[in-house]
């Protein structure tokens, strides 16, 4: 008996020593580092949904600022690798300190600027803290001449094209890659509606040939002149009041007013899908700077 | 003295480490609760973060099934396959590698992948030689070549199945007679060949329609390919002559319903050996489900 008193405060340690670990699986609750972790390994498993799902349950509950800026610059990625780039966006601007700051930062501004959202870009990239960074200073140049590229503001363009260094290997290609499409830019030429519309109105067909879509002006000309020449045929033959010429008539001047109207429009869409190609192109060189000096 | 101290300080030690390994199958307990609790989606999340946590490979390959398992309740069987195929066979069990690849091929059979979900059996049943783990995954076995219209392997897996199960002779020859009938070969569905098809429309327009077992869609196009046939041959005989129009434009509509007739068979003999299949599937499944439920 006396010896079960004498070691009973050391029996109660080694309860609580034993028990300790298994208090708290019961309450499932797990620390921030914990979840990171977790998430980390989600992300890195590209199991995107499931990341944003156990931060969000974990920002719900995390009031600690420096835990929130690695919640939100997490949630950030994960949208941002899901394509969700307004979701993206969102989190990262509410990342405030290191070591995600910066890297967010950019990439608000990069999500913001694939989502033509460029005046926003740009305030959000002058407003990056940066601390005698070179490189960021570099990239944050590199960016802005991105965003003068797709708002065609080319007078912003050569003012940042001045302090391309083409030296420096992170940007130094895309530099290069930016001057080109400069000139391609500046060479893409307004062709008219009207000059496409009277040229089809001449010879059907030309005026798609004109807007660059060759393919189609040929096979315009061959619908429209193969109808042209069967209502010749049946009006020669038949008369103009012959069933015949009326219906070869009536779709003659269908496709042929059609063929018009198309070659106007065509010239428009040419010069938008030729602006979206290079559009696709400037975005892919604003981004892969990005990637060579975050990651 | 020094005994009880030991005998304390071992039972310390055993007890600590069991209830430390214990929080990793922590997130198991928790995503166990949820998926009785029927929230499927946070029950997955807490099953992969078991997986995470796992120490060795039988508990992450658990945690995996149990995940597949709650992808499979929300129907989502593509990803339950996917999830099902990241689990690693090494070092596991012959339990809980027949498990695994029973699971794995029911995720592919759901999703539709009968190849995967064979090559997963076949595995199984090769490689596991204990034949009261392999038993259960027969009628699957069944299912799948049924699937792959492989009808007389699927008999032999189905009765292999009623060979091995505990039930008395009495019934297992009632069962084996009900097999028997229901896998005749003269029961078989005599699918559609598209090549004959194609070419029996090749020969007379709506033919191939016809053998396919679509009688109005042949109908069809046997009219319509006559009607064009016989504008065609009217353009160029007298009063008309009109032959260019014949040449041109008569012989376009006519190669637009002759070829555009062929096409849609591709579409036709498709179906129709997909209704065929279906119909003749869904019964053998019925009735396996049945039997299954019999023994």
């Amino acid at each position: 008996m006396k010896l079960c008193i004498k070691y009973l405060g050391f029996r109660i340690c080694v309860f609580v020593f034993c028990f300790l670990p298994s208090l708290f699986c019961p309450a499932q609750q797990y620390s921030v580092s914990e979840d990171l972790r977790f998430a980390q390994y989600l992300i890195d498993n590209n199991q995107y949904h499931d990341a944003i799902y156990i931060l969000k349950k974990q920002a719900v509950q995390n009031i600690i600022p420096a835990n929130a800026d690695s919640i939100n610059y997490y949630i950030g990625w994960s949208y941002y690798n899901l394509k969700i780039l307004d979701s993206s966006a969102f989190y990262f601007s509410k990342v405030n300190s290191k070591p995600f700051y910066q890297k967010s930062a950019f990439y608000n501004a990069f999500d913001q600027s694939y989502l033509k959202k460029t005046g926003d870009a740009k305030n959000s990239l002058s407003s990056i803290r940066i601390e005698n960074d070179s490189s960021l200073t570099k990239l944050r140049n590199l960016q802005y001449a991105g965003i003068a590229l797709l708002e065609r503001d080319y007078q912003q363009y050569e003012d940042c094209s001045k302090n391309f260094s083409y030296n420096y290997f992170p940007l130094s290609s895309e530099e290069k890659n930016f001057s080109d499409y400069y000139f391609r830019l500046k060479k893409i030429k307004k062709k008219s509606p009207l000059l496409a519309g009277v040229m089809s109105a001449v010879l059907p067909g030309s005026g798609k040939f004109y807007a660059g879509y060759k393919g189609q002006g040929l096979a315009a000309l061959m619908t429209v002149g193969v109808l042209g020449i069967s209502a010749a045929e049946s009006y020669y033959r038949m008369g103009y009041k012959s069933p015949h010429f009326i219906t070869l008539g009536s779709l003659f001047t269908i496709f042929y007013v059609g063929n018009i109207w198309g070659s106007a429009v065509s010239v428009k869409l040419a010069r938008e899908h030729q602006l979206h190609e290079l559009d696709d192109e400037i975005l892919f060189d604003m981004h892969i700077p990005l990637r060579r000096i975050f990651n | 003295m020094k005994k009880i101290y030991f005998k304390i300080f071992s039972t310390c030690c055993f007890l600590f480490f069991s209830c430390a390994l214990s929080l990793g199958e922590g997130g198991r307990e928790a995503a166990d609760s949820l998926f009785l609790a029927g929230n499927y989606y946070p029950a997955a999340v807490e099953y992969e973060r078991a997986a995470f946590l796992s120490l060795n490979n039988s508990t992450r390959t658990f945690a995996l099934l149990k995940k597949s398992e709650c992808f499979l309740q929300m129907g989502n069987y593509a990803d339950a396959e996917k999830i099902t195929g990241r689990i690693i066979y090494t070092d596991l069990s012959d339990t809980l590698i027949a498990k695994a690849r029973y699971q794995n091929a029911l995720c592919a059979y759901l999703s539709g992948n009968f190849a995967n979900a064979e090559n997963h059996l076949l595995q199984m049943n090769s490689f596991i030689k204990d034949s009261s783990l392999t038993k259960n995954s027969l009628p699957l076995y069944a299912l799948v070549l049924n699937e792959l219209q492989r009808w007389p392997e699927a008999k032999e897996k189905i009765l292999q199945s009623i060979n091995l199960s505990e039930i008395n002779s009495a019934e297992k020859d009632s069962l084996r007679k009900k097999i028997n009938e229901l896998y005749v070969s003269k029961n078989y569905p005599h699918l559609k060949n598209l090549l004959k098809a194609q070419k029996m429309s090749a020969f007379l327009p709506g033919l191939g329609q016809l053998y396919a077992g679509y009688f109005w869609e042949g109908a069809a196009s046997a009219f319509l390919n006559t009607a064009s046939l016989g504008l065609m041959i009217y353009l160029v005989y007298p009063p008309m002559q009109l032959y260019f129009t014949s040449a041109t434009v008569g012989t376009a509509v006519f190669s637009k319903f002759y070829l555009g007739g062929s096409n849609r068979l591709e579409y036709l003999v498709g179906k129709k050996n997909y209704k065929l299949l279906r119909g003749y599937n869904n019964d053998l499944k019925n009735a396996i489900v049945k039997i299954e439920n019999e023994k």
